[in-house]
């Protein structure tokens, strides 16, 4: 190990209202893997954005090789030695690998066509140093997953940087494109590059990296050497000592949860998730809880029908006993708020009246001919609007007019009145403000205690444990663990982080 | 702030409501005032009745077309499948056939073609225009290989007597124009039907999501702007009594997108009316008017009309982008 490349000194910065980073400070010598973990919103990409010149820092000093820097740009970073590698693959699938790597810039000749001759062969060097041979020529949509990473990686070099940063790379790879990627990462620091690994996964720090990092809410929070760390005071970092004895939620359980209205078995969609098995019952909210990227919202969105499965058996009660359903008919009986309340959730140019009755025509008919009644959907509408005290000008009005926290009560309306059996949210509070936040949960819980049977995802472990009855906890596309109501924020990030694999009973 | 932005949101979506209401009737107006000052006798019932005659085919294929916008898709087909059509139906006629037969022939071969495109846009998921300019050269060319390019003359005179007839005095196509109109915006508002029609328009996943069966709808939709080439076909042959490939010429494409978006249908799909559809096909006649008047020739017409219709397409994408 030799001198320190990188040092961060008392990093701050400050969204409004929120408090990013709060005094950060870490140091990366040359020919090391820092890994860099934390809950979400612990301060990590704040903290890359600052490095990668995205978001200027209100105070604190970068120093490179000891000298003081300013990133005002991301051009800025790149010429300083910063390189990213990034977890959302950005690459063009109809251009080839030579065209990929070199799309901001192209060597020229001095005639100004671009120099494909200069490009290729450098194109072909970078490869090779990351024992790839591919030809630079070949389209990028005939790549697979590991070897478009190694694209990314390979355009990230191209500018010889001294420090690189890997975003959760492994996130869409197998273990075979895992181990290469590994082998790379190895080689790189070998030659003296300074690498930044952040990831969810805790078994690729102890296979990778040299020292670990913990950020929680902006500060750090501990680290040290690989060798010195176990699982669990990793796990402990990123939920702060006081944390751990904090007292769980404290909803109480009105009454038992009802019969089973919703078996699963055996539930697969290849590279997504498999072996999915669960059983809800009426009256219980039930946690999906899992990293991002570790198929949770896959599942929960193949369970309402919205994406194909490649087997397993889905079953739901009705007329008293359990029945098996085809992927076609979920939408009769699961109900879904997906996660993106913009992109799916709405009709934005919609009235709220049309918003909320999207699911229930048919119900809505008139009793005398094909014509919605209007008078009751406007009647179902403003009941609704009523229960849930969605705020508006009235229910004419675009959908789009409401605030965040309104426009989601609409999706749950939406929902309200189409009562199906079983209800999946997609972090059903996300991008609300603290007041709306509880106000969704207590409609959540207030759902079960009237007998729907609701499924839940939520990034924040504090949402989740505030409204489950209990959880089952997703990791690389499995549940690997079913934990009752009393279950700690411990035993559950644990669970999240495949530290322990609890057999399914 | 959040107030102040929801306030703002609140007068644009009301901005725009008027708007896209008030721009088709205002340009009606002042078209209609236009012709009122330079034309001897416009404002005489005959005259009129003319225009709107004249107006009723496009008026027919306007609102299959404007179904299809709605849903952020596109029918190219739709006049060269009513040619088809017509040139079926005469031949049948021709043949001897009962002509209410030949009737049914011209619709069903209409709702074919718009099952055709219906099932590829909708179930192979492959892109509207592409499939229905398919079509539209599928079309065309069957058009021209069964008449050679003749006009199929000979149509059963009840026929012509019975859909050129009068209700109390006005044509019947331009009565039946206005009553099957009015049922379609009726139907468009308030049937389940229409509600998806607009909400896959408006944003297809969130229809999906939702339970809207998406793609029953875009099939149906396409069949929907078929049928209406059909009716459109029904009234094309008898008011020209015989059929031909040049009724599915390319300036009726024009014309029929032409009617919709002047009418007010947004072409990014969710929102237009079927009522504004039928005022679109109007305007576009008349403007064809003034420019045989003014006796500019076709192909200065197509110019002219083009440029409207850029035009109008220029507004909606302002008021979409903002």
């Amino acid at each position: 190990m030799t001198a320190t490349s990188l040092r961060l000194i008392d990093i701050r910065k400050s969204f409004p209202g929120v408090v990013a980073l709060n005094g950060i400070s870490l140091e990366a010598s040359s020919g090391e893997v820092l890994a860099l973990i934390g809950a979400n919103g612990a301060g990590k990409s704040t903290l890359m954005n600052v490095l990668g010149g995205i978001v200027r820092m209100d105070a604190g000093v970068i120093e490179i090789d000891g000298r003081a820097m300013e990133l005002r740009s991301p051009l800025e970073a790149k010429t300083m030695g910063i390189a990213f590698v990034h977890q959302e693959m950005a690459l063009l699938p109809t251009m080839s690998i030579v065209d990929n790597m070199y799309i901001s810039g192209y060597p020229r000749r001095p005639d100004g066509l671009i120099d494909y001759r200069k490009a290729e062969r450098r194109c072909s060097e970078v490869l090779e140093t990351l024992g790839c041979r591919i030809p630079p020529r070949t389209r990028i949509k005939s790549l697979g997953a590991g070897d478009r990473q190694m694209v990314e990686i390979a355009r990230a070099l191209l500018s010889d940087p001294k420090i690189i940063i890997f975003d959760e790379p492994t996130s869409s790879l197998s273990s075979a494109e895992k181990t290469r990627l590994f082998a790379v990462i190895r080689s790189l620091k070998e030659r003296g590059a300074t690498v930044i690994y952040i990831t969810h996964f805790l078994d690729e720090i102890f296979a990778l990296c040299d020292r670990a990092l913990v950020l929680r809410n902006g500060e750090v929070a501990g680290g040290g050497r690989v060798a010195e760390l176990d699982y669990e005071s990793i796990v402990q970092l990123m939920l702060g000592r006081s944390d751990l004895d904090a007292s769980r939620r404290e909803r109480e359980m009105d009454s038992a949860p009802g019969e089973v209205v919703l078996k699963v078995t055996e539930l697969e969609q290849k590279g997504s998730f498999e072996g999915v098995n669960l059983e809800l019952r009426s009256g219980e909210v039930v946690g999906l809880w899992g990293l991002l990227g570790s198929g949770r919202s896959e599942i929960a969105r193949a369970l309402a029908g919205l994406d194909h499965v490649d087997g397993g058996r889905v079953e739901v009660r009705s007329r008293g006993a359990l029945r098996r359903i085809k992927s076609g008919e979920a939408k009769t009986w699961i109900g879904m708020i997906t996660e993106n309340r913009r992109e799916d959730g709405l009709l934005s140019q919609s009235s709220i009246r049309k918003n909320i009755s999207l699911a229930s025509l048919p119900s809505l008919l008139s009793k005398f001919w094909p014509f919605i009644d209007e008078k009751r959907e406007k009647a179902e509408a403003g009941r609704l609007i009523e229960r849930l005290g969605i705020k508006s000008a009235g229910m004419e009005f675009p959908v789009a007019t409401l605030s965040g926290g309104n426009q989601q009560k609409v999706i749950l309306s939406r929902w309200l009145q189409k009562n199906p059996p079983v209800l999946i949210m997609d972090e059903p509070t996300r991008g609300l403000d603290v007041g709306a936040k509880l106000e969704i949960q207590a409609r959540i819980s207030s759902l079960a205690r009237e007998g729907s049977a609701i499924l839940v995802i939520s990034s924040e472990i504090e949402e989740i444990m505030s409204i489950s009855d209990r959880y089952l906890v997703i990791y690389k596309g499995r549940i690997v663990a079913e934990l009752g109501a009393d279950a700690s924020k411990e035993s559950l990030l644990s669970a999240a982080v495949g530290a322990t694999v609890v057999k399914q009973p | 702030m959040a107030t102040s932005t929801e306030a703002n949101a609140l007068a644009k979506a009301e901005r725009d409501r008027v708007l896209g209401r008030v721009l088709p009737i205002a340009l009606f107006v002042a078209i209609v005032a236009f012709l009122g000052f330079t034309v001897n006798h416009f404002f005489t019932v005959n005259n009129l009745l003319n225009i709107l005659m004249q107006s009723s085919a496009l008026g027919f294929m306007a609102i299959g077309m404007t179904a299809v916008l709605i849903t952020g898709g596109m029918d190219l087909s739709i006049p060269a499948v009513m040619a088809l059509s017509g040139i079926l139906g005469a031949m049948f006629m021709r043949a001897g056939g009962n002509p209410v037969i030949a009737s049914l022939i011209m619709i069903a071969v209409g709702m074919a073609g718009g099952a055709l495109n219906g099932l590829a846009v909708a179930y192979l998921r492959m892109i509207p225009f592409v499939v229905t300019l398919s079509t539209q050269a599928i079309a065309m060319g069957a058009c021209v290989m069964i008449t050679n390019s003749v006009s199929v003359l000979g149509l059963t005179p009840s026929f012509l007597d019975v859909v050129m007839s009068r209700i109390l005095g006005i044509p019947t196509p331009i009565v039946a124009l206005a009553l099957v109109a009015a049922l379609v915006a009726v139907l468009s508002q308030r049937s389940i039907f229409g509600r998806w029609l607009y909400a896959v328009g408006i944003n297809a996943e969130t229809a999906r999501v939702s339970g809207v069966p998406k793609k029953k709808v875009l099939l149906g939709t396409y069949i929907f702007a078929g049928l209406f080439a059909g009716l459109a076909a029904i009234v094309v042959t008898a008011r020209l009594a015989s059929a031909s490939p040049t009724m599915g010429q390319e300036g009726v494409v024009l014309n029929v997108v032409g009617s919709a978006v002047v009418g007010g249908v947004s072409i990014y799909g969710g929102s237009g009316s079927f009522a504004g559809a039928v005022l679109g096909a109007v305007i576009i006649t008349m403007i064809s008017n003034i420019m045989n008047m003014a006796h500019l020739s076709y192909y200065a017409t197509l110019i002219v009309k083009g440029l409207v219709i850029v035009a109008v397409v220029a507004i909606d994408s302002r008021s979409k982008k903002a």
